[in-house]
């Protein structure tokens, strides 16, 4: 199958007068895409030409002469000409990073020709392992791209692209799928991913002007090729597991949790509540709560084509349980990608998306419930009750998860029509129309319960309970682009990209409320509730935006390369002296690999340098922020009924506009050693200006905080991705590829309304009324702010000359930083942030005659996770085996101790807590092997493929609590404040092609 | 052929400019918010009322009236501890139990941040009412600032107690303009805020009707004479008082109600004796003070358990054989309650605050106890008779003082007091005030308003420093935010 040329000859007309003729033909790729500018030149001589966009091509040339076809990142071919007047022409990829073609906003580029930093992964190494979601699937392969999941089921992970650059703004890169902006990517099916590309610097990103600043996520789904049926069917199945193995937190038993318990009363001068504490219950909640989920996926494909159309059909089933008893997750996937031609020079297509989920939610919370509750107290009472718990404001975990059930039922839709008409040789016009419609519903039924479940919420249901909500999310885009190509002079190739993008977003969320529905499964219906009390609520959101966009690329003798690009975007989410803003871009490149001072070294196949500059933008904030609404629903009691309120005490900036971003981004990509070792490096300066900022402001005002645009944060880094591929002996291949990002990320100013008010914004809430992150200048977002516990109070008298005069022996002791002998948050410090100096990813695969194995890996260090469940401790909830040993106690009063003493106040939130966020984790191991042919072609198989793969089955990890991956908003990330254990996972499948 | 061929693509090249055209004829960004109500003339008529009612829902923000409120006028006293478990502080509780607090604890900002919404509430109606583009009756209109002109009062007597000199604002704030950054930065001495809330209330009490008149719920001018005669007894206006307390007595709209035990439960709620009242509904739909209930009732059986009694606080009724009072004030642990439900023996306090107690059995309770059904009695008449005392006494007429304290007493059975000495006449008016309004958010300012707070409190063994806790300090994040401009209390 190596180096395949198909040659489709033709004879359309007969020339046989003449010996010298022109010969016409459609250069096409291993896919059946049109190339343009393929170079065309008759060997041995200056003759020659260049596909048009079409990837046709005529020449006129001598029978006998042989045609050398060649393209950047395509194996070069040589063909005789012989009768025919027709000569169509495929080209195969050459496999290297270099020569891949990459899809850029609005287009495609060849590698070689890019002057920005983008990052790429196929489809190959995005269905090889079995995980649900893309982001699990990319997690670890891309410099400069961070990927953060919690592990819950179907959830979208939190994903940053060269650092945090917003506060409030969302720090979500944008994600466009063939071409249709959202937000969500989780519905879509990883094994109809044709391609993944990620726009890093900003004048990739410029282009997508008020969007680019945190960078794009380009998905690309598959599509048809030329030939006949090819179909395909992947299945595995699996199971989830608590990842306890490498990180368990291990808790009390009964019993050392009535030591604890007693010994903090008796600290506190009151009476111990457990007498006999060698005769209590053992409860171990997790066990309860938790047991191993099975999953299955099920995808079946059929793709295919002619010259006319080509189409590609997916269908794919897949059904998780989690870790946590209830929680279950269910998709369904149906995707189809036509493109038709249609006479000489119009083609159209579609995508279409649809997807259907179902989730039986995950009470999260019960985790926590489990980590706090007391194990001295049973499931349930002599009665068969469940048993209550009144030393603690903690819910029974086994009542909370038998009394919680909620639903979510999600449909979406996504797609687009385009139609591509080429006017003339070398301008091409492209209107696509794009929707996306999400539908989702959700269920929500409280029985009645007698019981105390959490602390500030309702405790009691005396009667049922239900709450229905509709939410519908419309989104249109209209882009037209027109592009023009062409070579001039032999050297000097020109493209050009203009085009208009409309768009428009309108959502909808009704929900309602009723009392009193009876608890059977089938009765999930507000009608069936009471009459009286129902409440019902319904709200929208509706935007636009609108912009201009062009691209000029020009490439000189294929080693100078230019790109500049401009957006002008307007957009309703700003008043209108603010609406419209301009994104400009521009960056060079040098393939010195093509100069001729390196045409006789040997050391690089491929040399270039690169420098680019762009601004982007981020509008990501509610639709109104500008505009200061009537405040309704502030109802009040008259006559005993209730009567509306409504006021009008929004603080709003009239002024606002989006944030702003300018990066720099100078790169370097090299192959060397025979092109087995290829890389990039990067440099990046990224500065965000304008960055909206909640800024706290006298309450006096009546609203506590302004949303403006107030600060300047800068991200700089360092980006290092290799890859190196070899093999040994005959057998033997492997390639192993690694990515290392350094970054920094700093706030360097912040504006106030009120000069020289503090400006900061504390965050990073307990819930048990203390706070630990403070952004401010000169730190990074979110970076924490605690307490220094300098170590334990050893004597009385260390005590009495402290600042901490009710301490008691065996506490903490912390630094009075201003010496004014009281300690408060004057005496906070910074302590660095969740924010890692450097993360990476390790990737190797070998293939074995037909074994293969991949192992994947990803990691970062010099961050740091604050480990809140514990620093949240209420008095009378558990505590971790490593906290309650080692304990400065009576029986251990060792001013040195590990910890302090037992104590049931509430912690001030100190480095005590705050440990490292190191770790390195084996996110994947799949190990494959491909069934020989002569067994496959039995079923007339052309490949059968089974595996077995195990995912975050290792973890090396500094942290003490569950995991030290934590998303969560950029000013408090890094807080483990609720248990949430990970999920290991084990499956096995096979990939079977027809 | 060829001909046609490139009229065609002439054709099409016009259609491809042509949806340039189009798509960008399209460009109008100007989308009103979505289900959202901008200002413009929305309050013109009759929805004005919505910016009164807004006032009121202030009152039920678990900010203004709940945790950080009891946590300031309540467990700080010597009326109340803590309560809950020894390890749940409720952020700062057990400081100001302990009167270690200090102007970081949140529970200061709290009370700092939620009066001052109700100020912003009160300001916005009045400006917008007040407005010529707003059509209304006059008597309406006028009876709609008298609200709010109370509630403003009501927001400032509460800092001016709590903060002394506090920022003074009395119009809608525009943020943009920096005399009004300035005005919210600056404190302005206590005797001015007195005057802003002596002429909101004398205002309120000129323009609004008398109870009987008035919806239930809403301010009248009997509330707005009785807490101007409130007011006026923390400067100690007795003349004014004495006034004040007369017209609302001779007002023939209150009186005491027989039964004291009952007079926090749903059955008296906005009775003969209630003069204005925190407004609770907790029907099928719930509207009520957040959390109140639930952050005081019974720990381990019916919510949180702080804000509880002191030993103290039933000695002193002991000391009078107060049964009545004590027994409707104080939960007991393992009581049977009125309605007959049980507490539980050992809760982890002995006591806790029956004024905050809802019967799930015995009345409007639909499970909801973080909005619940109960009203809180701001205002009733057994305090207009207390004032009037107090006036008398100070004004030499002890003789008419002991009428009204005795009418006092005799409602819960306790024999007259009968001296006439000045100074153990205001002994007796003060500890009556103790025992009939415990837990009624008074005892705090009362004895700090009796210049006896450090000597009540050392008594109790707190440790309270004179000329420092007299005042709260100012939240710490307020003169944060004000670039320093914010000046701290003494002591902090």
């Amino acid at each position: 199958m190596k180096n395949l040329i198909t040659l489709l000859a033709i004879l359309c007309f007969s020339f046989s007068f003449a010996q010298t003729k022109d010969i016409r033909g459609t250069v096409k790729d291993d896919v059946g895409n049109p190339l343009p500018g393929v170079s065309v030149v008759i060997k041995n001589s200056a003759s020659g030409t260049t596909t048009d966009f079409d990837g046709n091509y005529q020449i006129r040339v001598d029978a006998g002469q042989t045609l050398v076809f060649s393209y950047l990142g395509f194996s070069t071919q040589e063909i005789v000409v012989g009768q025919t007047n027709q000569l169509d022409v495929q080209l195969l990829t050459a496999v290297t990073q270099i020569d891949e073609v990459v899809v850029i906003g609005y287009g495609t580029a060849k590698r070689k020709d890019l002057v920005g930093s983008i990052g790429s992964v196929k489809s190959e190494d995005i269905t090889i392992s079995p995980v649900l979601t893309l982001s699990e699937a990319i997690q670890g392969k891309l410099a400069g791209v961070q990927i953060i999941s919690n592990g819950s089921p179907g959830a979208q992970a939190e994903i940053r692209v060269r650092g945090t650059g917003s506060v409030l703004g969302g720090v979500n890169p944008l994600y466009v799928v063939d071409g249709v902006v959202t937000d969500n990517i989780t519905n879509i099916n990883n094994i109809d991913i044709q391609s993944v590309d990620v726009l890093k610097d900003a004048s990739s990103t410029a282009i997508y002007g008020s969007r680019g600043a945190n960078g794009v996520i380009l998905i690309t789904t598959k599509s048809g090729t030329v030939g006949k049926p090819k179909v395909s069917f992947n299945s595995y199945f699996g199971f989830n597991t608590l990842a306890d193995f490498t990180q368990s937190v291990d808790l009390a038993n009964g019993k050392l949790f009535a030591e604890f318990t007693n010994e903090a009363l008796e600290r506190s001068g009151n009476q111990p509540r457990f007498t006999d504490i060698n005769n209590l219950p053992n409860t171990d909640w997790f066990n309860l709560i938790t047991h191993d989920g099975v999953f299955q996926n099920h995808t079946g494909s059929v793709s295919g084509g002619n010259e006319h159309s080509k189409y590609f059909v997916s269908l794919g089933y897949y059904e998780e349980e989690g870790i946590l008893l209830k929680n279950k997750f269910e998709r369904m996937n149906l995707r189809l990608n036509n493109e038709y031609k249609i006479g000489k020079f119009v083609r159209f297509g579609h995508t279409l998306g649809l997807s259907k989920s179902k989730t039986h939610n995950p009470l999260t919370s019960a985790f926590d419930a489990a980590y706090k509750q007391s194990p001295a107290i049973p499931v349930r009472n002599e009665n068969g009750d469940f048993f209550r718990s009144t030393v603690n404001n903690v819910g029974n975990p086994v009542q909370l998860l038998e009394n919680f059930n909620s639903k979510n039922r999600d449909r979406r839709i996504e797609g687009n029509v385009w139609g591509e008409a080429t006017i003339f040789k070398y301008f091409k016009f492209k209107t696509t129309a794009s929707a996306e419609t999400f539908n989702g519903e959700g269920v929500f039924f409280a029985p009645e319960s007698k019981t105390f479940n959490d602390a500030g919420g309702v405790q009691e249901n005396t009667t049922s309970s239900l709450t229905v909500s509709e939410t519908d999310n419309w989104r249109v885009i209209w882009d037209n682009v027109a592009s023009f190509q062409k070579v001039f002079f032999g050297k000097h190739d020109v493209s050009l990209t203009a085009g208009i993008t409309n768009e428009e977003f309108r959502s909808r969320t009704l929900s309602g409320t009723a009392l009193n529905v009876p608890p059977q499964d089938n009765f999930r219906f507000l009608s069936l509730g009471d009459v009286a009390g129902r409440t019902v609520s319904d709200t929208g959101d509706r935007f636009k935006r609108v912009a201009y966009f062009g691209r000029a690329q020009y490439n000189y003798d294929n080693r100078y390369l230019m790109t500049a690009t401009i957006r002008r975007e307007g957009s309703s989410k700003f008043s209108s002296n603010n609406r419209w803003d301009n994104f400009p871009s521009i960056g060079f490149g040098w393939n010195v690999i093509n100069e001729s001072f390196l045409k006789d070294q040997n050391i690089f196949d491929y040399l270039k340098l690169r420098w680019s500059w762009g601004e982007t933008g981020n509008d990501n904030i509610g639709t109104n922020e500008f505009i200061a609404t009537i405040t309704t629903g502030l109802n009040a009691v008259v006559n005993n009924t209730i009567v509306t309120g409504s006021t009008l005490e929004e603080i709003k900036d009239k002024n606002l506009k989006w944030e702003t971003t300018q990066e720099n981004d100078l790169g370097l990509d090299f192959s060397t050693l025979k092109g087995s070792l290829s890389g990039s490096l990067d440099y990046y300066y990224k500065k965000t200006s304008n960055a909206l900022f909640p800024t706290d402001i006298p309450q006096a005002l009546g609203d506590n905080s302004f949303i403006t645009n107030s600060t300047t944060i800068t991200n700089e880094g360092f980006e290092v991705s290799l890859n190196y591929s070899n093999t040994i002996g005959k057998d033997f291949k492997y390639t192993i590829n690694g990515n290392l990002t350094f970054n920094e990320n700093r706030v360097v100013g912040i504006k106030t309304l009120i000069p020289d008010a503090e400006a900061s914004i504390i965050s990073g809430g307990l819930g048990n009324g203390q706070v630990t992150t403070k952004t401010e200048v000169g730190r990074e977002i979110g970076s924490f702010w605690l307490f220094d516990a300098v170590g334990l109070f050893g004597t009385q008298a260390e005590i009495d000359a402290s600042a901490q005069p009710n301490a008691k022996v065996g506490d903490l002791k912390f630094d009075d930083v201003n010496g004014d002998g009281v300690i408060n948050d004057l005496d906070r410090k910074h302590f660095g942030s969740y924010q890692p100096r450097d993360y990476f990813g390790i990737n190797l695969s070998m293939e074995y005659k037909k074994f293969d194995l991949l192992i994947n890996t990803f990691g970062n260090w010099g961050n740091k996770v604050f480990n809140g469940k514990r620093a949240q401790r209420f008095g009378g909830e558990n505590i971790e085996i490593d906290v309650a040993n080692g304990r400065y106690s009576p029986a251990n009063p060792d001013s040195n101790a590990k910890n302090p003493r037992a104590s049931n106040e509430i912690p001030r939130p100190s480095d005590y807590f705050l440990e490292s966020g190191d770790f390195f984790r084996i996110n994947n191991i799949t190990l494959g092997y491909t069934l020989p042919n002569s067994w496959v072609s039995k079923i007339s198989s052309t490949k059968a493929r089974i595996y077995i793969s195990a995912q975050n089955a290792f973890t090396i990890q500094a942290f003490s609590g569950f995991n030290p991956e934590l998303p969560g908003d950029p000013r408090a990330s890094g807080i483990e404040l609720n248990a949430f254990p990970t999920t290991a996972k084990f499956t096995a499948g096979f990939n079977l092609d027809f | 052929m060829k001909t046609i061929f490139k009229t065609i693509k002439v054709i099409t090249l016009t259609g491809c400019i042509s949806f340039f055209a189009l798509t960008s004829c399209s460009d109008d960004l100007n989308i009103k918010p979505e289900g959202q109500i901008t200002p413009e003339g929305f309050f013109s008529t009759d929805r004005a009322v919505e910016l009164v009612n807004a006032i009121y829902n202030n009152l039920l923000q678990w900010q203004q009236f709940s945790f950080s409120w009891n946590g300031v006028s309540s467990i700080i006293s010597d009326d109340a501890d803590k309560g809950s478990d020894p390890g749940d502080t409720g952020a700062d509780k057990d400081k100001l139990d302990a009167l270690t607090f200090s102007s970081t604890d949140p529970s200061f900002n709290e009370v700092w941040g939620a009066n001052y919404r109700g100020i912003t509430r009160s300001n916005t109606a009045i400006g917008i009412i007040s407005s010529p583009d707003v059509t209304l009756d006059e008597a309406f209109k006028n009876r709609l600032l008298g609200e709010a002109h109370f509630l403003r009062a009501y927001f400032y007597f509460n800092l001016v107690r709590m903060f002394g000199d506090i920022p003074k604002l009395d119009r809608v704030l525009d943020p943009n303009v920096p005399e009004d950054l300035a005005a919210v930065s600056t404190r302005i001495p206590q005797a001015e805020i007195y005057d802003l809330i002596i002429a909101d209330l004398t205002f309120a009490s000129e323009n609004l009707n008398n109870k009987s008149q008035m919806e239930v719920g809403r301010a009248t001018s009997g509330a707005a004479l009785t807490l101007l005669a409130k007011v006026q007894m923390y400067l100690k206006n007795w003349d004014e008082v004495k006034r004040l307390t007369d017209e609302v007595i001779a007002s023939g709209q209150y009186d005491l109600q027989a039964d004291y035990a009952t007079l926090w439960r749903e059955s008296s709620e906005n009775g003969i004796e209630s003069i204005f009242e925190v407004q609770g509904l907790g029907g099928p739909l719930n509207l009520g003070v957040q959390g109140y209930v639930v952050s005081q009732s019974v720990r381990g059986q019916w919510g949180w358990g702080f804000n509880t009694p002191t030993e103290d606080l039933v000695n002193a009724y002991d000391a009078q054989g107060d049964d009545i009072r004590k027994n409707a004030t104080i939960i007991f642990a393992g009581e049977t309650m009125w309605d007959g439900e049980q507490v539980i023996q050992s809760p982890p306090n002995p006591r806790y605050n029956e004024k905050a107690y809802i019967s799930r059995v015995a009345e409007t309770f639909n499970g909801n106890d973080w909005e619940s059904n109960k009203n809180i009695r701001v205002l009733r008449f057994a305090e207009v008779l207390l004032m009037n005392a107090e006036a008398l006494n100070e004004l030499g007429q002890s003789s008419a003082a002991l009428i009204q304290l005795n009418k006092v007493r005799t409602r819960v059975s306790l024999p007259d007091v009968t001296t006439t000495g000045q100074t153990q006449l205001r002994l007796a008016v003060w500890n009556e005030r103790r025992l009939e309004l415990a837990f009624e958010h008074d005892r705090w300012f009362d004895l700090v308003r009796q210049g006896r707070a450090g000597q009540v409190m050392r008594a109790h063994g707190k440790a309270f420093v004179d000329g420092k806790h007299e005042l709260s300090p100012i939240p710490q994040a307020q003169i944060d935010v004000s670039g320093g401009s914010l000046t701290q209390n003494p002591g902090y």
